[in-house]
């Protein structure tokens, strides 16, 4: 994919994404010096992955000046394919946190409890799902649809702390909440539900975020 | 309706920002068809990248239609960016791949358009680092790399060197000759192909025919020294479009290009001396008459 490996070079370059690991590798630590079950540990790493992919889909839809921006969207078919290979070009970045996330907590077992494969696939599913979201947030936040950088940061600072806090708010709250409980159950037909929610509502926010970026370019 | 041949066209076009804001385009009809070159002539804030945005789809109309079966579009902006931190060569590299240009064939494209456009310092420059004349160098030859359908220019001839204006004359009328439609914008109009006309983008509509091929005019200025030679008599041979008198009895007048060879001969055979030949456009009075 020409258009991913210009964009992944461009945001390389940018180094503007160095913010978003420093904040995830502060979290990392955070977690780490905790306990606590493998699942709750999960759960925790999924909270900084909202943040991340926050961040750096925000990077991704803006690293380019917005003159660059136009000869890129003419030469590859329009801004609409433009903003949607952004999006996936975020995806790919937050994949790689996705893999950290899973890794790590692996490898520094610093968790209670047995590890039980049901508990990684649980746990890596509920990442995925708060990566898709965090996307579809930072779709929301940039331009066009959000033209001022000011609003959009605070926006931004708004729905991860409620996606975050709220109680029942997908997917976050919800994976914090069900996954740090005691004795969590029912949790396969939990992680279903959510990745189901999260997908629904993500779609909604992607597909209208580009609808008004179209017509406000 | 689009037919066959036509690359772009647009139907009674209007275009403004806001929903209160002013028309920045009044109702624009055009058909580009392939092969052929269209110059957009107009002041500054006549609506000229506004129509070329339109054209490219970066932007929607806010009423009328454009329709388009161009695959391959190639746009380049007034300006480029200015933050581009890539090197120049890496950043038309992957231009070039963006338009499935093979890198076996992208490397020594990228080498023959910075030397026909004589870009300094060099390719391995930051984009960034770029004066602001090389850095529009840039973003004429990504537009360049590779064959394109519909090719989209704005301004390309302001703040360029010598060497690279008749770089992008020479490759906009290659283009033209390969099959490309052509949209360009400019402040004057601009002769780039014979198959190319200017059309006049005023109160936000294009005005046709306004220094198309019809009205080309190749003006000679002329002195004489012989007491029988007479403005008046200029006027009489055929060809002969206007003639205005100068300081110093010097004498302009204007041919169409079909008959300057015939008047050249005609007013040497008068007793005139050629001091100057250029070509220009109909005057606004010469056009009504």
């Amino acid at each position: 994919m020409a258009i991913v490996r210009y964009l992944a070079s461009d945001i390389l370059r940018s180094q503007r994404w160095m913010a978003a690991f420093i904040l995830y590798a502060t979290g990392v630590l955070l977690i780490n010096s905790g306990g606590g079950t493998l699942l709750g540990t999960f759960a925790a790493y999924s909270a900084f992955v909202l943040i991340g992919s926050v961040w750096i889909s925000v990077v991704a839809l803006t690293s380019e000046d917005p003159t660059q921006a136009q000869i890129t969207a003419v030469t590859v078919g329009g801004p609409t394919r433009l903003r949607l290979a952004k999006l996936a070009t975020a995806g790919i970045g937050c994949a790689i946190v996705v893999v950290a996330s899973a890794l790590v907590p692996l490898a520094l077992h610093n968790y209670s409890g047995p590890t039980r494969a049901g508990d990684i696939g649980e746990g890596i599913a509920a990442l995925i799902v708060t990566v898709i979201a965090g996307v579809a947030i930072g779709a929301v936040v940039t331009r066009p649809v959000i033209r001022r950088s000011g609003w959009a940061f605070l926006l931004a600072a708004v729905a991860v702390l409620a996606d975050t806090l709220v109680p029942g708010a997908p997917p976050t709250r919800q994976i914090l909440g069900r996954f740090s409980a005691d004795h969590p159950s029912h949790i396969g037909p939990f992680v279903l539900e959510i990745v189901v929610e999260t997908v629904l509502l993500a779609a909604v926010l992607v597909t209208g975020s580009t609808i008004v970026a179209r017509r406000r370019d | 309706m689009r037919e066959g041949n036509d690359a772009v066209v647009l139907q009674g076009v209007r275009k403004r920002y806001s929903r209160r804001g002013a028309w920045v385009l009044g109702g624009v009809d055009l058909t580009v068809r392939r092969g052929t070159g269209i110059v957009v002539v107009g002041s500054n804030g006549s609506g000229k990248s506004t129509l070329l945005r339109l054209v490219a789809r970066l932007t929607l109309p806010t009423a009328g239609r454009i329709e388009t079966d161009s695959q391959s579009v190639a746009y380049a902006p007034e300006r480029l960016a200015g933050n581009i931190r890539m090197s120049a060569r890496v950043y038309l590299a992957h231009m070039a791949a963006l338009r499935h240009l093979e890198p076996g064939r992208a490397a020594p494209r990228v080498e023959e358009l910075a030397r026909r456009f004589a870009l300094l310092p060099g390719l391995d420059e930051p984009v960034r680092n770029l004066s602001k004349g090389n850095n529009q160098k840039v973003a004429l030859m990504q537009a360049f790399l590779a064959p394109v359908d519909l090719l989209l220019l704005d301004e390309p001839y302001s703040g360029l060197d010598t060497t690279a204006r008749g770089a992008v004359s020479e490759l906009v009328a290659a283009g033209i000759d390969a099959g490309s439609a052509v949209v360009l914008s400019s402040h004057a109009p601009v002769d780039v192909h014979r198959a190319s006309r200017n059309l006049h983008l005023r109160h936000g509509r294009l005005e046709p025919e306004a220094g198309s091929a019809a009205d080309r005019r190749v003006v000679i200025r002329l002195a004489t020294d012989q007491p029988s030679a007479r403005a008046a008599d200029l006027r009489a041979l055929p060809g002969v479009a206007a003639v205005r008198d100068l300081a110093d009895g010097e004498v302009e007048l204007g041919a169409s290009p079909a008959e300057s060879d015939d008047v050249l001969r005609a007013v040497l055979g008068l007793g005139w001396s050629v001091r100057s030949v250029r070509s220009s456009y109909a005057t606004d009075d010469e056009r009504r008459l």
